[in-house]
Parts: structure tokens; C-alpha cells; sequence
């Protein structure tokens, strides 16, 4: 097959950063054109290239490597940016590799393994659900996860199966040995779905728990420090000691809450790595590991998407917790949620707390469609009990600069009573234990 | 990217929309001012032109998915091609008409509840997930508007 690009036009070109690979291929296979999708790195340098026609994907190279290999290595390659062309004249080609649903799903099956390893370990299987205990509908009861047991020697030899509609569920196991606090990243394949009002809210009842807590923002847009109107305030964010772990220290802030501190993400200037793209999977396990052995549980709140920076947390930490937003297009792209964390390396894959649902709408229909639609799937078994409904005390306590339990002093909402409940199935799912939860005090003294 | 039996739905259900065309814009943009009230200064006072050109939209949306399987290796003109003129569109929605990514989720929204009332129970499951799938594509494309370059940042969609 002709490789030369003669006779070509960009369509479009932008970064994977902002939109993920999986994304830019489906939607350009509905194109009828000849097109190719060329990966580069940052600064130009071409990684690869892929031909799509029609839902087919005519070619791929990626160095000397072709074909359908070639499409793996670069559905899991760390490229910076896409640049779609439409070709004037098309290639000769004896047959396409395949149809793209086909080979995304070989893909995400196909994740490389960790370095050193002489064969894939066999992937954990998420435990089955549990008998149903309280009043929540059978159909849609969430049951609770075990912490999967560490090492492939434990390993259950059940095949890893296919969820209904040939939707692939992430199988899950332990990233890393718990010796540190837990390291739970927040994150969600679809921007402005609440992570980061979740994980803030979330941060805060866990550390009304006295629980040493650390909220690390690994959103470079600094949602955090907007939520906080706190932008200006702080002189050094995880972004910017991710080649440096040791600053940690300096990096950390104290908050009102005396069991909770934030890791903001950045100082006022952007840092050299953001800036230049570089690929820092090797800093953020570094420095979450330090967060890690600082706190009994972190966590993160990731940027949109599964991948970029999002894979790079996610292959440092020890669990993920899903945010699921509940109307309809939310729910239609949650599958990038399981295929995000399938595509990790198995030594890298970080156990699935649950996905908890925000601005859940019970008088809504798409709202409660799109639940029901989400339920129907494979991975109802992984919701936490509690929902987060749509309420405006968020946009209040926005306003404010403040948490939920911090905007409305002595009265907060009671919306925000619900992240105490989703902190106590936390601590439940976890099997994260402290003072607060084994010895409750007596109400009546 | 639409399965066979999933294009075959889209088209079956257009088909019961034709001839009551009129009626889903109407209900479409209704719906759409009821849960989103803020999107309407996005809009022209007068909304017949903007109906017209929803349902035309629609209809070429429909045409440019009805293909086989088959003929996968056959071209369209870039005029003709879906991905190109909405991404197009998508250029021009964020560009001169300034929506915002959120406005995605309501119009996808109203869509569905358009088609569940104008249609009923003619509207089943399945049709609904292939609308919600194609939508979900079409509007992810139009997302991307501000990456479009070249041809693609210039062309022109006219109403057929």
C-alpha cells in the first residue's frame, strides 16, 4: 500500500489532551472520505498514522510496524496531537484491517504489559454482587466491592466476560500493596459531570471522620482553587513538583478542616512539564506515593476523560471512583469509563470503588432514564447507595468559595449530609477503619 | 459508528416523522426553552427559519447514515459528507453563535422527549438508543468544531 501523503487536505487537527483518541477515530469513521489520522508527539515529531474509511480502518504503521499492531500500539500510545487529513487520492490497499468497533474493542483487550513482565498476569474479576440488604430495588442495588487479593497467585481463573451490548467491563486488581493510605482517583470519561465538586464535598466529610485526608487536584485548569475562589493564593501545586517529590511538604496546604489538606495543581505559573507536554506517569507515581504515606486516604480529582493525564494518575493509585452524571449523553458515554481503566496495564489497573451518581433528577425522565438505561448494564453493581441530586446549594456554596458543609455555617445544606453517607460506604467498601467508624461515640451521655 | 440494525432504526423512525415534520420542531424547540429558558437568546425571535433548518438537518443526518455495509469503499462529495459539514457546523455554533458544550445535553435531551411524544409507543427502546447513539456521535463532532481546518472550516451547508 502507498504510504506517500500527495494529494491531501487537513480536516482538522487538535489534542488528544482534550479529546481522547478513541473519540476522534469514531467520529471520523463516519466520514465517506479517504482520511488518515496521523499521531504526533508535541513538539511535531510524527509517532504514527491511521487510514479510516467509511467505519473501516484501511491501514495503520507505526515505525516498521503494520497493520493491526500497529493500531494497538497507537490506541496506547502516548502521542500529544491528531492531525485529520482528507486524501485527494486514494491509497491502494488490498482489504482494510477491519471495521473500527471491531479493532477498538481488540485494542482495549490488547493493553501492553507492565515492563519486565515475561506474561499478562490473569486480571482479578470484580467480585459478584451481594444479596440485597436494604430497600433499594433488586435491579438496581449496588453491592460492595471486596479489595481484590493482591498478587496473580491468588487469582480466580474465571475468563474475563463481556458485559451486555459489547460493552467491554474493566476487570479490576490491586495496584500496589497497601501499606500507605489509599490513593483514589475521581474521575469520569465526560467533562462537567461534578468531579470536582464530588471530590471536594467527599474530602471534607472524610476528614469530619478524622480521617487523615489529602485532596490532590490534578486538574491543570485549577478547578479546585476556582470552586475555592482560591486561585491566587497558593505559591506551588502538584504540577509543579512532579519532577521533584521532595516538595511536597511546601506544596501542601492546610485548609479550615483540621484533618483535610489540599495539594493544589498549580502555583501561579504554569509549569515547564504542562507546557512542553512531557509524559510524567513516572512523577505522579512518585509523588502520589508520597501523598499516600502521608495521609489515610487522598484523593484525586482527575481532568475529563480516561486518558492523557487521567491514565497517568490512574496508573498510580491504588482505587478509582466513577462519576456518573445522570441524563441521557452522560450515560451513553460511561462505556470510555470501563475501557479507560481496561486499557491500563493489569499491574497498573487500580481497584473500582464504585461510580457514584450525580445530579440524579427523580422528576426528571431523561434523569431517571438515563439511571435506568446505566442500571440495565453491566456495572450496576458497582454504584454507590448514595446519589448526589441536582441542587442548588452548589451553586451556592460555590459562590462562597466554600465546601458544602463550610458555605451555610451552623445549617449547611442537606445535601451535604449525603457525602458523610457516601464517606461511610467508603469506609465500608474499602475496609478503611478509624477511630471515628470502629468506636462510635455514644450519642446519649 | 452505527451498526446495520441501528441505521435501519433511525431510518424506520424518520419515516413516521415525515409527515408530521411541522409538528416535532415545534414540540423540539418547546421542549428545549421549558428546561433550558437561558438557551432562547441563542436564537432568532422569529423560530420558523430555525425549524426549517433543524428538520432539514435532521433529514440529511438520516440520508447520510442510510448506507450498506457493502459499499463502504464508495465516496460521497465533501458537500455530502456527514463527519465534514458537522464539523463544519460545529465551526460555526462555537465561532459566530458562542454555544456552549452544555447546550449539547439539553438539545439531545429535548430531541429524545420530541420523538417519545410525537411518536409513542412507535418510539421503542431500540430506536431511542440508535437516536441517543447518533446524536451522542453528531454532537461529539460538533464539539470538535474549533480543531476543523481547511475545507473543512469553510464549507457550507445549504438546506436540501
Amino acid at each position: 500500500m502507498g504510504r506517500a501523503m500527495m494529494g491531501t487536505s487537513i480536516v482538522m487537527k487538535g489534542l488528544l489532551s482534550e479529546f481522547n483518541l478513541a473519540d476522534v477515530l469514531q467520529v471520523v469513521s463516519l466520514s465517506r472520505q479517504f482520511t488518515a489520522i496521523e499521531l504526533k508527539r508535541l513538539d511535531g515529531k510524527h509517532y504514527g498514522i491511521i487510514w479510516i474509511k467509511s467505519g473501516h480502518v484501511i491501514a495503520a504503521q507505526q515505525g516498521s510496524v503494520e497493520g493491526r499492531l500497529a493500531f494497538y500500539e497507537l490506541f496506547h500510545s502516548m502521542a500529544d496531537m491528531f492531525v485529520v487529513f482528507r486524501l485527494d487520492d486514494p491509497p491502494s490497499f488490498s482489504a482494510p484491517i477491519g471495521r473500527l468497533p471491531d479493532l477498538l474493542i481488540e485494542a482495549v483487550e490488547a493493553a501492553p504489559r507492565p515492563e519486565g513482565s515475561q506474561a499478562a498476569p490473569r486480571p482479578v474479576p470484580v467480585d459478584p454482587p451481594a444479596p440485597v440488604r436494604s430497600s433499594r430495588a433488586a435491579d438496581t442495588r449496588p453491592a460492595p466491592i471486596r479489595q481484590a487479593p493482591a498478587g496473580p497467585a491468588h487469582a480466580p481463573t474465571r475468563p474475563r466476560t463481556a458485559a451486555p451490548h459489547g460493552r467491554r467491563t474493566a476487570t479490576l486488581s490491586v495496584a500496589r500493596a497497601p501499606s500507605t493510605g489509599m490513593v483514589v482517583a475521581v474521575c469520569s470519561p465526560k467533562g462537567g459531570v461534578g468531579k470536582t465538586t464530588i471530590a471536594l464535598n467527599l474530602a471534607v466529610s472524610l476528614a469530619q471522620r478524622e480521617v487523615k485526608t489529602i485532596l490532590v487536584d490534578a486538574d491543570i485548569n485549577g478547578d479546585q482553587l476556582a470552586l475555592l475562589d482560591a486561585r491566587d493564593r497558593v505559591p506551588l501545586g502538584v504540577y509543579d513538583i512532579l519532577d521533584r517529590p521532595e516538595a511536597l511538604d511546601q506544596a501542601l496546604r492546610a485548609t479550615a478542616s483540621p484533618h483535610l489538606r489540599l495539594l493544589p495543581a498549580s502555583g501561579p505559573e504554569v509549569s515547564a512539564g504542562v507546557l512542553e507536554g512531557r509524559e510524567q506517569a513516572e512523577g505522579w507515581r512518585k509523588v502520589l506515593e508520597a501523598v499516600g504515606a502521608r495521609a489515610d486516604i487522598a484523593l484525586v480529582d482527575c481532568p475529563a476523560g480516561m486518558f492523557g493525564v487521567t491514565r497517568e494518575v490512574l496508573g498510580a493509585v491504588s482505587h478509582v471512583i466513577g462519576v456518573f452524571q445522570s441524563e441521557v449523553v452522560a450515560q451513553r458515554s460511561f462505556a470510555m469509563f470501563s475501557r479507560g481503566l481496561a486499557a491500563l496495564p493489569p499491574g497498573r489497573r487500580p481497584t473500582l470503588l464504585g461510580v457514584v451518581v450525580n445530579m440524579f433528577q427523580r422528576r426528571s425522565g431523561p434523569s431517571v432514564e438515563a439511571f435506568q438505561a446505566f442500571c440495565d448494564e453491566a456495572d450496576r453493581h458497582h454504584l454507590f447507595e448514595t446519589m448526589i441530586p441536582r441542587s442548588e446549594a452548589f451553586a451556592e456554596a460555590s459562590l462562597a468559595g466554600q465546601p458544602l458543609r463550610f458555605s451555610e455555617g451552623a445549617a449547611p445544606s442537606p445535601v451535604a449530609w449525603l457525602f458523610d453517607m457516601l464517606a461511610d460506604e467508603i469506609f465500608t467498601r474499602s475496609g478503611l477503619r478509624t477511630a471515628a467508624t470502629t468506636n462510635p461515640r455514644s450519642f446519649l451521655v | 459508528m452505527l451498526n446495520t440494525a441501528e441505521k435501519a432504526s433511525i431510518r424506520r423512525s424518520w419515516e413516521l416523522v415525515k409527515p408530521i415534520t411541522e409538528t416535532v420542531a415545534d414540540l423540539f424547540y418547546r421542549r428545549l426553552f421549558e428546561v433550558a429558558p437561558h438557551y432562547r437568546p441563542l436564537f432568532k425571535e422569529d423560530l420558523a427559519p430555525q425549524k426549517r433548518k433543524l428538520i432539514a438537518m435532521l433529514g440529511f443526518i438520516v440520508k447520510s447514515l442510510d448506507w450498506r455495509e457493502e459499499s463502504w469503499d464508495e465516496s460521497v462529495s465533501p458537500e455530502d459528507d456527514l463527519f465534514l459539514v458537522v464539523l463544519a457546523l460545529g465551526r460555526r455554533h462555537i465561532e459566530l453563535y458562542r454555544v456552549p458544550d452544555a447546550a449539547y445535553d439539553a438539545v439531545g435531551n429535548a430531541l429524545v422527549w420530541t420523538f417519545d411524544y410525537g411518536l409513542g409507543e412507535a418510539f421503542t427502546r431500540d430506536i431511542r438508543d440508535a437516536w441517543l447513539k447518533a446524536y451522542s456521535l453528531i454532537s461529539r463532532i460538533m464539539q470538535m468544531g474549533h480543531c476543523a481546518a481547511g475545507e473543512a472550516s469553510e464549507l457550507r451547508w445549504a438546506e436540501r
